[in-house]
């Protein structure tokens, strides 16, 4: 998703901060397109105080992205990430624009769409369109942070692992022992560890990114070791040891690099799992608490719904959780194919 | 596949070796080192049994044996890179007079690439594929010298362009997928030439190129080690190759040296009878039917107690099953065989 430039920098290019000002010179449009971003960020961010969190972390995935839209080589995944910034810029500042999510109207309850209230109302007579748009924020944020998360500790750890066992004595025993750990955690049932944890500390955002994150640690960690595994005593390893090259930096600059794009790719596709878990969790009721919008909780509000012909409460949340996925996934399966 | 060079045009391409008084100490000197798979309690196999070997300063050595004679695993013994759940069991390895049996991990990074180096067989998988070929150079000589990252980027372009890469400042940001076979091996050579080393280790550098490349990167490998006043351990299975590159030749077989000397009176007049066959397999034009070795290389589960070519030698004697033989210098050059 990201751009990584050739590390090594041209006799004739300038290095550091001088080769981004003459590649700014180069594309003034993009420079511009890239400033206003950022000042639409940073209204966001500053503009309404709840979950700012969340809303950081969409800020810097959206100004991770963005990159590859302009990258020539990666043509084919340009409409995927165009349409996930679109979504991550919703997401942002959408709720700027919207009524308040949470304000009850008894009378306008259940309320069909049409009018103002593009998706219609819910049986406490809450905007569904305010809602969505709400929930796209702590959905897309929860999903990002969690799968975040699991890159961040099980790609470095499932590399190490397998890299050890090859290359650092008495590194054998660590693999064994990170794998063991890992299938323990595998073999445990997602909502039965959630329901454990929520039952435990209570429900709330950190938490719930934690054990999203804590489900899919595993899935890196066995993901990267497989990646890493095959080249782990390729020739180009072996020449930069007999270079003289100390470990980690092998296993940092030499290995890593090689393996991005695997997990990039699953990076994506888990972004959109771990969204469809936090909207499982909320459906069983061990999400967020009520009444913040989010998807999963307000399909569960609408179901009952369904039989009564009252589509609208739940259809739209669905359909939100479902555009996340399909583009979530579209993205991933670009991503791999561009390799 | 390999080309027959006859002994006299090879030696006019290359001088005849200098004088044995030239070279005090050895840049390479390997004693009777013996190398095991396995722990002391269960050992597997023992690839190497007593290798000796010796490459002086300046010159080109060739390392000639079959397929799991156990040359590969010398070099990788030299380079402190064992395999894992390899050990050596016994022996020394001295590089300039060094030892590095036994050297702390520290020590041995800082001579790999810096006194030591490598080129392997496959120049497209040396290379790291996501990385720009002259910025994994200019890493190398950044890791073991002080050179900023400008300089030590216009030291690999330099480095890329004496090995003959046209237009080497554009090529250095190329990736290996773009370098066709021969500029690849190139490529390695300079990464492996990049800090100046005493001595590299060439591990069957063409075998992955075409006959006509083979000779033209032999050629240049031998240039750039002699500009250097380096030492080359040239590890190959083709004795035409040694013959037309190397002053000196060492044949190994099953983990043990059979013969070493001179390339031309190894060559010409083999003393081990081993080496008389190996030549016999290379075989010449006028040959009329390939010649093989008769049996098969003894698996070497445990310390050999006899010649490890008696079972296939058409001179064997009860004589050679008494013992292994030592190497012992004969004329001009070292055999083991109790009938040189």
């Amino acid at each position: 998703m990201s751009v990584v430039s050739p590390r090594a920098s041209g006799s004739t290019a300038p290095d550091g901060i001088g080769r981004v000002i003459s590649a700014a010179r180069a594309r003034p449009v993009r420079v511009l397109v890239a400033v206003a971003m950022m000042v639409v960020l940073l209204a966001a961010l500053v503009w309404d105080p709840e979950w700012r969190a969340l809303r950081v972390v969409l800020t810097v995935l959206a100004i991770l992205v963005a990159p590859a839209i302009w990258d020539s080589q990666r043509r084919a995944i340009r409409p995927a990430v165009g349409v996930m910034l679109a979504l991550i810029l919703l997401a942002l500042v959408g709720p700027l624009f919207t009524r308040d999510p949470l304000m009850l109207n008894v009378g306008e309850s259940l309320a069909a769409p049409g009018g103002d209230l593009w998706f219609g109302t819910d049986q406490h007579g809450r905007d569904i369109f305010a809602r969505v748009i709400h929930g796209a924020q702590l959905d897309l944020g929860v999903g990002f942070s969690a799968a975040a998360l699991a890159v961040v500790v099980g790609m470095p750890l499932g590399a190490l692992s397998v890299f050890a066992a090859a290359h650092i004595r008495g590194g054998g025993l660590f693999d064994s022992v990170m794998l063991r750990i890992s299938e323990s955690f595998q073999a445990f049932p997602t909502l039965l560890l959630a329901l454990g944890i929520v039952a435990a500390v209570g429900p709330s955002i950190p938490i719930l990114i934690f054990i999203i994150s804590i489900v899919n640690v595993p899935v890196y960690l066995r993901l990267t070791r497989s990646a890493v595994a095959p080249i782990v005593n390729a020739d180009f390893v072996l020449a930069a040891r007999c270079a003289g090259q100390p470990v980690l930096r092998i296993l940092l600059r030499h290995i890593l690099p090689n393996v991005k794009q695997v997990v990039l790719a699953q990076f994506s596709v888990n972004v959109a799992w771990a969204i469809q878990i936090l909207a499982a969790l909320s459906f069983v009721g061990l999400g967020v608490p009520v009444p913040t919008p989010e998807w999963g909780a307000m399909v569960r509000d609408g179901y009952e719904q369904l039989v009564y012909g009252r589509w609208w409460v739940a259809l739209f949340p669905g359909l939100a959780i479902l555009f996340a996925v399909l583009t979530l996934n579209q993205l991933s399966d670009r991503v791999r194919h561009t390799t | 596949m390999s080309i027959s060079a006859g002994p006299e045009a090879a030696a006019s391409i290359h001088p005849a070796p200098p004088a044995p008084d030239r070279g005090d100490v050895p840049v390479l000197d390997v004693a009777d080192l013996t190398v095991g798979f396995g722990s002391a309690a269960k050992r597997r196999s023992i690839p190497l049994q007593g290798i000796h070997l010796q490459v002086a300063a300046s010159e080109r050595m060739a390392l000639v044996g079959e397929s799991g004679s156990g040359k590969s695993l010398t070099a990788a013994a030299v380079l402190g890179l064992l395999p894992e759940g390899a050990e050596v069991i016994r022996g020394s390895i001295r590089l300039d007079g060094e030892e590095l049996i036994g050297a702390p991990e520290r020590r041995l990074r800082d001579l790999r690439g810096g006194r030591m180096a490598i080129m392997f067989q496959n120049p497209r998988a040396s290379l790291n594929p996501v990385l720009t070929v002259g910025g994994q150079i200019a890493e190398v000589i950044r890791v073991h010298g002080d050179a900023g990252r400008k300089e030590s980027w216009t030291q690999a372009v330099d480095l890329l362009a004496e090995m003959g890469i046209p237009d080497a400042g554009r090529r250095a940001k190329d990736y290996v997928h773009q370098y066709s076979g021969g500029m690849a091996q190139r490529a390695a050579l300079a990464m492996a030439l990049s800090c100046r080393p005493d001595l590299l280790i060439a591990d069957e550098p063409t075998t992955g190129l075409d006959a006509t490349l083979q000779q033209q990167v032999l050629e240049l490998v031998v240039e750039q080690v002699a500009s250097r006043d380096a030492s080359l351990l040239l590890i190959t299975h083709d004795i035409a190759v040694a013959r037309s590159h190397c002053e000196r030749t060492t044949v190994m077989y099953a983990g043990r040296v059979m013969e070493s000397g001179p390339t031309s009176s190894v060559t010409e007049s083999p003393k081990n009878p081993y080496t008389a066959a190996l030549l016999k397999a290379f075989g010449t034009v006028d040959q009329r039917r390939m010649y093989a070795i008769g049996g098969v290389v003894p698996t070497l589960v445990g310390e050999l107690s006899e010649c490890a070519f008696a079972d296939r030698c058409p001179m064997v004697g009860p004589e050679c099953r008494d013992g292994v033989p030592a190497l012992r210098s004969v004329d001009d050059r070292q055999v083991a065989c109790v009938k040189a």
